[in-house]
């Protein structure tokens, strides 16, 4: 099969290349993407994509997202149908991956896109979506997190959900100066050597915070607004349901679930967690870094 | 070896109870299973992407 165009980027220390096998398919990368971009002698994951007739997957469904995707069995491997209430039942796109998802192919249906234009065929969700199934197949985990790294190089990860304080944390450390925020959404932790490492991913918040630097992660904190900075260390089962609850795995799949709990097991053995109330003004920056000291 | 050494070894010391505790956390099921693409991070709902189909995530 002729590639046509290829792309390769970089987010967590794995490297995707992405193939068009469609000369009429031309890819580009979009948003923060761009950022990510990199070249990589051996990526741990290939990608080919084209446009494609697609018909709607039957049976063997795995999961369904109750939204725009749902996952089937085929073979040892999987398929991912993206749908749209505005198209109906046929998948506007349609991805088959193998069960290590380290290699996948990507049909898009023509019909429903400009195909004058350059496409990204990995658009979000499915790019994280695949980062997610990797990862839980013994790399890492990908949380819901603003980390950074501030002016003395040690690395702070602030978890939580929706509405935590994610990016107010990340802009109070904007405000005081010489940081480097990797996310303020969606970071990626990986563990090399007994070190516990963070990586920035270009799945931002809304401070648009997306950087391809990793660091050691010094400390992390689940976070929440309020009337005071007051700081609780947390008991490691705590810290590891916690750590559960604000990261993205594929719930239906029981040996990936091991992994990841085994994994924040880990990760809870490799750096203080503690739970972080905190004023969302910038006196919380030198809060932090004298609970870091 | 002596009796009394042998004794201590068979008998270590034990770990005062602690009675089990139930810990809920909270999951929010629509932002965990990625079932949309973030409006800001150049997917459907971002006014740059190829796909006109409609998104509404939940934010960061």
């Amino acid at each position: 099969m002729i590639e046509s165009q290829t792309l390769t980027f970089s987010i967590g220390g794995v490297s995707v290349r992405l193939a068009s096998v469609d000369p009429t398919l031309r890819l580009e990368a979009k948003g923060h993407l761009a950022r990510f971009l990199a070249t990589h002698a051996s990526p741990q994951i290939h990608v080919r994509a084209a446009w494609g007739a697609i018909r709607a997957t039957s049976g063997g469904q795995l999961f369904d997202s109750g939204s725009l995707w749902r996952m089937y069995r085929q073979g040892s491997g999987c398929v991912l149908d993206f749908r749209s209430p505005i198209f109906g039942e046929i998948p506007y796109k349609q991805a088959l991956f193998n069960s290590s998802f380290t290699a996948g192919e990507i049909r898009l249906h023509a019909e429903y896109f400009d195909r004058d234009q350059p496409v990204f065929p990995l658009e979000p969700p499915l790019d994280e979506l695949l980062f997610v199934n990797y990862l839980a197949t013994g790399h890492g985990a990908d949380v819901h997190a603003c980390g950074l790294i501030d002016s003395d190089g040690r690395g702070h990860l602030f978890l939580g959900q929706s509405g935590a304080g994610k990016t107010t944390m990340a802009r109070q450390w904007e405000k005081a100066g010489g940081v480097e925020i990797l996310s303020d959404d969606r970071i990626i932790l990986r563990i090399e050597d007994r070190v516990l490492w963070m990586y920035g991913t270009p799945w931002h918040g809304e401070a648009r915070a997306a950087s391809p630097a990793r660091v050691p992660v010094a400390q992390l904190f689940f976070i929440a607004k309020g009337p005071r900075n007051e700081a609780v260390s947390l008991r490691p089962a705590t810290a590891v349901a916690r750590l559960m609850a604000t990261s993205f795995m594929p719930f239906h799949n029981a040996g990936a679930l091991g992994y990841t709990l085994a994994f924040f097991e880990r990760t809870a053995q490799l750096a203080p967690i503690r739970e972080l109330r905190f004023v969302p003004d910038v006196r919380v920056v030198d809060f932090v870094r004298r609970l870091g000291q | 070896m002596n009796i009394m050494n042998m004794t201590e070894r068979r008998e270590p010391k034990k770990r005062a109870y602690q009675k089990p505790e139930l810990t809920q956390v909270e999951l929010r099921p629509e932002e965990a299973v990625l079932g949309n693409c973030k409006p800001t991070g150049g997917g459907p709902g971002s006014g740059n992407c190829a796909t006109p189909s409609a998104c509404s995530t939940p934010g960061s």
